[in-house]
């Protein structure tokens, strides 16, 4: 069991799902998502922001186990008024435009990948019936080797063209009657890249690539998740794969404690190599797999203050500029009620994806180039060795 | 012998074995390969985070004076733009996030250092506070060198600290939560650059100007000649190239004066007088800030024209009398009266201007050229020349010219005296790459095939018949030391010759104190005294703005001093604030997203070739397509800065 630093005393009984989840709920309840309509629970989306092994964000443990509310605080995206027109304006996402004749075509194909994709996660329990079956009767045997193990995953991830990193599932941040989704604790945390390419064509998806930088991602996603859950499973241990696409849990914190990037300004991961370019999908795994630890400072804090070009260039101001206290730690996290609303109106926006300088300029350049150069100290851990520095003379 | 890790914005940011008996210096030199573009270095930390600091005084120091408890073998060059708060910030953090150490103390400082760092300190009295927190005695070894190496910092650099409490100052601009950009903070003006750009992007050319004038009554000569400071600390010229913030003050202001439109408002009459002499940047400036205040001004100039060294010295080609006068003009429509024509200490006395004044502003600025040398017909000042180029059209000038010196001001010589058809060499102690003029001034006189002998300076003069023929250069190694304190040396042997008739000196100026009354006093340093916040002179009632203090050099920062000495006039004489201007609300509509792929839209020239056969204006300016796709590429930092 990993010190989170927030055990605090728990009265209720948790829903079961091993022994080892790391927070329980409390009296009033944690407050998650609702699963009736994507766009209520934006609402009052409630996950909570930050996780346990992350030391780059100020928490008062006791204040945080409490429930906190999603808005941000910026305000000004939330008065956008909605209701009327947004199941509408959704039609707009397919389309077509002169600059994007392609659209409509690709969003079918797309969104066909993108189900299947789902589908077959949801038969994963079934799988797993069968591999229980299979490992009594001596058909499968479990690979012992958990080190070997998790080695052979990430070659394998990382053949089919991902990033991943292993971590725990933090229960606070899955949705409402989705628990049932993460009967495991251990989590492989999945990230594949919407390419450059892809990014730069906003706001204009499939005008150059054929592909909607997004949906594309979504499919492939999905496809790669679920390959990589098979791959465990032949290795004897029981998983189970959740999609991209999809409102069970909050993946950037997971992604975070994995050591995968940092938080950025809008609260989602961006990491060295692909900037904020990731969709995020995971694999629950039935196996204690040694966990990744969170990443050294980036030095992305200290750079996003001083662009915020995400924030200047939201359409809906979905995006805040500051860090908000709220109710013992600080959080950013986008509306996702205007940002949704964008994303159909504004045709796929992604307008701060596209702005992002890392994407442009690459991590070294950005850095390095415009930083303080001390700041050089918090990513040379090759050179420096911190034990020898927390331990003196 | 030990492997180092070189790191910092240096040339070579590589590992080495290095002889722990070398100096700092020569690493500095032969490893690291000096810092980017010719940067200067403040200091140097050895070992690690919380390593030893060497300051500049200490560079000459060998290595092994600072190896003794290495956490790592890294030495970090740090160059002149580091704050040391910003440092203190970055180390307790450290502490804190990476080193994951953290305990009562430390929090604290961290809470006292980021207050100071964001400008909610208010008190001196919490440097006190840190300073004995950190010299609490602790048991944590990594606690420990943290506090070291802050109380080092605090201790050195106490005037720092202190200068981001008081005056919510960070010089260099690295605690962003300071000021509202980098280029406003590097701006000495603080002109709101993010906020007319704002404006040019909607195609509001008079809004923006507006915006300029709140801070920068001469913004269409500053977008002409200023030495566009603010550019070279752009954001977005850290990631790539910088926005042409000079450029497009220029297009701005030109629409903006066009077809004589502009009508300011300004306060009521309140009857009291004030007396400016000199009607340079400076003098015009504090006459436009105290005159639209409700002061009745009366500036004295002793040259025919209003404006100072941009009219009088500053050659035609950068900047002509039509555009000075425009907004010369604008200033006396808020009442102002300027007397030209009447130079103070001969046709009128300092003492009578007092006498029929409340307060009086002493803006000068530095007129006399300096001259070294024999006392001779052919070794003249730079000043002078100009001035005669500029306004009698002085246009003779013998076949070779040597001019002295590497400034903007030897560029402006040597590019005038081309134009009048004589071969011009320019001589300067520094190296081509290390000279203090402009880039933009010198690539323009090269491209204008005027012959650069750098890193030299005048043995000897040669005389034929009592005039000169021929000068002996010798060559210079080194123009200043390690601490960048000028002390050039020379090789007295590597000389050459150099056929020349006619030497023009441009290597400074002095201020002229001969008119000045008894009572206002001159320093030690043989400047006039004055306090640094007032700026007050010995006499209760004579102010001092612009260069003839000897605090700026160039003039958007003379028409900065004068905006803080108008607001000084103003509190003394009991006023309520200076007038600038109505409010303007600065736009915050999203920006283009597609910002990132617009070039820089470059300042256009003329061809070079034909602009060094006469006086015409150089610059292009840019078209109202350009301007705005300029403006475009502005990244709006003062959104997400202070506010």
């Amino acid at each position: 069991m990993r010190d989170n630093g927030f055990n605090n005393t728990y009265d209720f009984e948790v829903p079961k799902v091993s022994e080892r989840a790391p927070f329980k709920v409390s009296k009033k309840g944690i407050l998650r998502n609702d699963k009736e309509f994507f766009y209520t629970y934006t609402k009052d989306n409630l996950g909570k922001e930050l996780t346990d092994n992350n030391p780059y964000v100020k928490i008062d443990g006791e204040l945080f186990d409490h429930y906190t509310s999603i808005h941000p605080g910026d305000g000004k995206g939330d008065s956008i008024d909605i209701d009327s027109d947004y199941i509408k304006n959704m039609a707009k996402y397919v389309e077509e435009d002169g600059m994007t004749p392609k659209i409509r075509g690709v969003f079918r194909e797309d969104v066909q990948r993108v189900m299947k994709g789902i589908a077959l996660s949801k038969q994963h329990p079934e799988f797993n019936k069968k591999l229980e079956a299979d490992i009594e009767t001596g058909k499968v045997k479990p690979m012992k080797d958990l080190n070997q193990l998790k080695e052979d995953i990430l070659e394998y991830v990382e053949s089919l063209g991902m990033i991943g990193g292993f971590t725990l599932v933090d229960r606070r941040y899955i949705n409402e009657g989705h628990d049932a989704s993460f009967p495991y604790d251990t989590m492989l945390i999945l990230g594949m890249e919407m390419t450059e390419d892809q990014i730069a064509e906003i706001p204009y998806p499939t005008k150059d690539t054929g592909k909607i930088f997004d949906w594309h991602i979504y499919g492939e996603a999905g496809d790669a998740a679920n390959k990589v859950a098979d791959f465990i499973r032949s290795k004897g241990y029981k998983a189970l794969s959740t999609p991209a696409l999809g409102d069970e849990i909050n993946f950037p914190p997971h992604a975070v404690n994995a050591g995968l990037g940092m938080y950025s300004t809008h609260g989602l991961l961006i990491t060295k190599e692909f900037g904020t370019r990731l969709r995020l999908c995971c694999v629950t795994i039935d196996a204690d797999i040694e966990l990744d630890d969170a990443t050294e400072d980036m030095n992305f804090e200290e750079f996003c203050a001083r662009c915020r070009m995400c924030y200047k260039t939201c359409p809906v101001s979905s995006i805040p500029r500051d860090e908000h206290e709220w109710f013992g730690q600080f959080k950013r996290r986008s509306v996702r009620k205007s940002c949704g609303w964008s994303m159909a109106t504004n045709r796929y926006c992604g307008h701060c994806l596209k702005v992002c300088p890392v994407n442009k300029f690459g991590y070294d350049n950005i850095t390095n180039q415009s930083l303080p150069e001390y700041n050089m100290y918090n990513v040379m851990t090759d050179i420096i060795d911190k034990d020898k520095i927390r331990k003196g003379e | 012998m030990k492997k180092f890790t070189l790191c910092g914005k240096i040339n070579n940011p590589e590992t080495h074995e290095i002889d722990e008996n070398t100096s700092l210096i020569d690493i500095f030199l032969k490893f690291a390969g000096g810092l980017w573009n010719n940067g200067r270095l403040s200091m140097v930390q050895i070992g690690g985070p919380f390593g030893e600091i060497a300051l500049l005084k200490d560079l000459e120091n060998p290595l092994s004076n600072y190896t003794k408890n290495l956490d790592a073998n890294t030495i970090l060059f740090l160059n002149d733009l580091t704050c040391p708060v910003d440092y203190a910030r970055f180390c307790v953090r450290y502490l804190i996030r990476e080193l994951r150490t953290t305990n009562e103390t430390i929090e604290e400082i961290y809470e006292i250092i980021e207050k100071i760092s964001n400008g909610t300190s208010k008190r001196l009295l919490e440097l006190d506070i840190l300073k004995d927190l950190l010299e609490e005695e602790t048991t944590i070894p990594a606690e420990r060198k943290m506090k070291k190496t802050i109380l080092f910092l605090l201790n050195n650099f106490r005037n720092i600290f202190e200068e981001h409490i008081t005056e919510k100052k960070c010089h260099p601009g690295i605690c962003h939560r300071l000021a509202s950009a980098q280029c406003v903070n590097a701006c000495p003006a603080e002109v709101n650059i993010p906020g007319y750009v704002a404006y040019m992007v909607e195609d509001d050319m008079d809004t923006a100007y507006a915006v300029m004038r709140q801070a920068n009554p001469l913004s269409f000569v500053c977008g002409l000649i200023c030495a566009k400071p603010c550019e070279s600390r752009c954001r977005r010229g850290e990631l790539e190239q910088s926005v042409g913030v000079r450029a497009l003050k220029y297009f701005a202001s030109a629409m903006a004066l066009e077809d004589n439109k502009i009508k300011e408002d300004k306060l009521e009459n309140n009857g009291k007088k004030i007396g400016i002499v000199g009607s340079g940047p400076a003098g015009l400036s504090a006459g436009y800030f105290l005159g639209r205040s409700g002061y009745n001004v009366t500036i004295y100039e002793a040259e025919k024209t209003a404006g100072g060294v941009p009219a009088i010295m500053i050659p035609e080609y950068r900047i002509n009398n039509d555009a000075i006068n425009r907004e010369v003009k604008l200033i006396e429509n808020l009442g102002i009266k300027i007397k030209t024509g009447m130079k103070v200490g001969e046709d009128i006395k300092l003492s009578e201007i007092r006498k029929d004044n409340d307060a009086t502003i002493l803006a000068t600025g530095l007129m006399t050229g300096i001259k070294v040398g024999p006392d001779k017909k052919y070794i003249v000042s730079a000043v002078d020349i100009l001035k005669k180029i500029k306004l009698e059209r002085k246009r003779d000038f013998p076949k070779k010219v040597t001019v002295v010196g590497g400034g903007d001001v030897a560029m402006d010589a040597a590019r005038s005296i081309k134009r009048c058809g004589s071969d011009v060499s320019v001589v300067s102690l520094e190296e081509y790459d290390k000279m203090p003029a402009s880039i933009e001034e010198k690539h323009g006189a090269s491209e204008e095939q005027i012959k650069f002998l750098s890193g030299y300076t005048i043995k000897e003069y040669f005389e034929e018949n009592g005039s000169l023929k021929e000068i002996e250069l010798k060559k210079c190694i080194s123009t200043m030391d390690n601490q960048y304190r000028f002390s050039p040396q020379y090789d007295e042997e590597n000389t050459m010759k150099l056929d020349s008739e006619l030497i023009v000196m441009a290597i400074g100026q002095r201020a002229d104190y001969s008119y000045l009354d008894n009572d206002i006093k001159i320093n030690a340093n043989r400047w006039v005294a004055f306090d640094k916040k007032t700026y007050k002179t010995t006499a209760e009632d004579v102010y001092v703005a612009g260069d003839m203090g000897g605090y700026s050099k160039i003039a958007i920062s003379a028409i900065a001093e004068a905006k803080k000495v108008a607001i000084s006039i103003d509190r003394s004489l009991g006023g309520s604030g200076i007038y600038v201007g109505k409010d303007i609300e600065i736009p915050t509509k999203q920006l283009d997203l597609t910002t990132w792929e617009i070039p820089k839209q470059d300042e256009k020239e003329t061809d070079a070739t034909h602009r060094c056969k006469n006086f015409k204006n150089v610059k292009k300016v840019y078209t109202r397509e350009e301007a705005i796709k300029e403006a475009t590429r502005c990244m709006r930092c003062d959104r997400n800065s202070k506010q």
